[in-house]
């Protein structure tokens, strides 16, 4: 088992794709012992998954190149046409989430951003760093979409033996990936769609990181979990503005868009975090469109 | 066009996006031989690349770049 993980992406990404190991090496030269630890921890249970699929991190990085190259064209086109290049959940649905290469690469690239761009990090951070405020209200923890299990990890290391997580997802493949990742009998693993969740269910704390762009409707959805929420709860919820991806559908345009959305929701804003994809003055990050990451802490209004 | 020409029109839109003067790039120049040549500013030349030659690469082609040279050899072919 590789013990520094960050080292061996390192020198995969300098073999592979001098750009983005500059990028990472520029990233790398302003992180703590902290976020080392932090990585390092993510990709040992991340390394667990790719045992069972046979695979090793040179697969990974591979899949990352290509997502990155995914995200290279859909931001090319982006600039020229102020869309996104899917439009509805149909599309996504036969293109992405219907093919299994195609969804399996996105994921294993998504692994690997995790901890290789600044701005999912930050996302990542936040979370970590302010989950001890929420530890003596939670009883019942629900996560949707819960991909590699980073942040539900996270908040088993936090709340209390009796809390009692969930985690639900649409995908049989994504249940898989978070079960094998996890590696816990502590989280109960649901295969459903979470609109099927009876809303006599409450919840204390949500997360919900990076699901909403990928919906046609994320205004019903945020209601949805607005139901499953106890009147005093959080959710903490996460979504990029002009982030074109192969399976983005719905786009928001700044913070402020964001913000709006969730007051829109139902909901008040108790802590939030937004930061560029590119470490950059703001005049030119907004100029160029780069993609913003938007990270909050929201109760029912 | 030849090489050295598309080339030459290269050397420009780098200069302008990376915001520099007297650059010098030839066939072999990679991503690591010039500081400002980050991902952003990748994804900004490729804009301009595409429309200054009026092309539209494909996502295939954009992947398989190793150097500049693999870029020109992409303009060239789309100039056909």
């Amino acid at each position: 088992m590789a013990e520094d993980y960050i080292s061996v992406i390192t020198s995969l990404l300098e073999k592979t794709n001098a750009i983005q190991a500059k990028k990472f090496k520029t990233f790398l030269d302003t992180c703590d012992d902290l976020y080392r630890k932090r990585a390092n921890l993510f990709f040992s249970q991340y390394e667990r998954l790719l045992n069972h699929l046979g695979k090793d991190f040179s697969y990974s990085v591979d899949c990352y190149n290509r997502m990155n190259t995914d995200m290279l064209y859909e931001r090319i086109q982006f600039l020229d046409t102020g869309k996104y290049s899917n439009q509805s959940f149909e599309d996504v649905k036969n293109k992405i989430y219907l093919s299994p290469d195609a969804f399996e690469h996105h994921m294993h690239g998504l692994a690997i951003a995790q901890f290789v761009w600044w701005d999912q990090y930050q996302r990542f951070s936040f979370f970590a760093d302010n989950l001890h405020k929420y530890v003596d209200r939670t009883g019942r923890y629900l996560e949707v979409g819960g991909g590699h299990g980073l942040y539900i990890s996270e908040a088993l290391r936090h709340f209390n033996n009796d809390t009692t997580f969930d985690l639900v997802d649409i995908s049989p493949t994504s249940i898989e990936m978070s079960k094998v990742a996890l590696n816990t009998n502590r989280v109960n693993y649901i295969l459903k769609d979470i609109f099927d969740f009876d809303g006599k269910e409450k919840f204390d704390f949500i997360t919900i990181g990076e699901v909403i762009e990928h919906v046609e409707d994320p205004k019903a959805l945020m209601q949805k979990l607005g139901e499953l929420l106890n009147d005093n709860g959080t959710i903490y919820v996460t979504t990029p503005a002009n982030a074109p991806m192969i399976d983005h559908i719905y786009l928001f345009h700044d913070a402020e868009d964001i913000r709006s959305f969730l007051q829109n929701a139902g909901f008040k804003i108790v802590d939030e975090r937004a930061v560029f994809a590119e470490n950059m003055e703001y005049k030119k990050a907004v100029k160029y469109k780069v993609p913003l990451m938007y990270a909050a802490f929201i109760q029912k209004s | 066009m030849s090489n050295a020409e598309i080339i030459a029109d290269l050397t420009k839109i780098m200069e302008k996006i990376f915001d520099v003067s007297d650059l010098k790039i030839s066939m072999d120049t990679v991503a690591t031989d010039v500081e400002d040549w980050d991902s952003l500013n990748h994804i900004q030349m490729v804009v301009a690349v595409e429309k200054h030659f009026k092309i539209k690469f494909s996502s295939t082609e954009i992947q398989n770049w190793k150097n500049v040279g693999e870029i020109v050899a992409s303009i060239q072919n789309k100039l056909g």
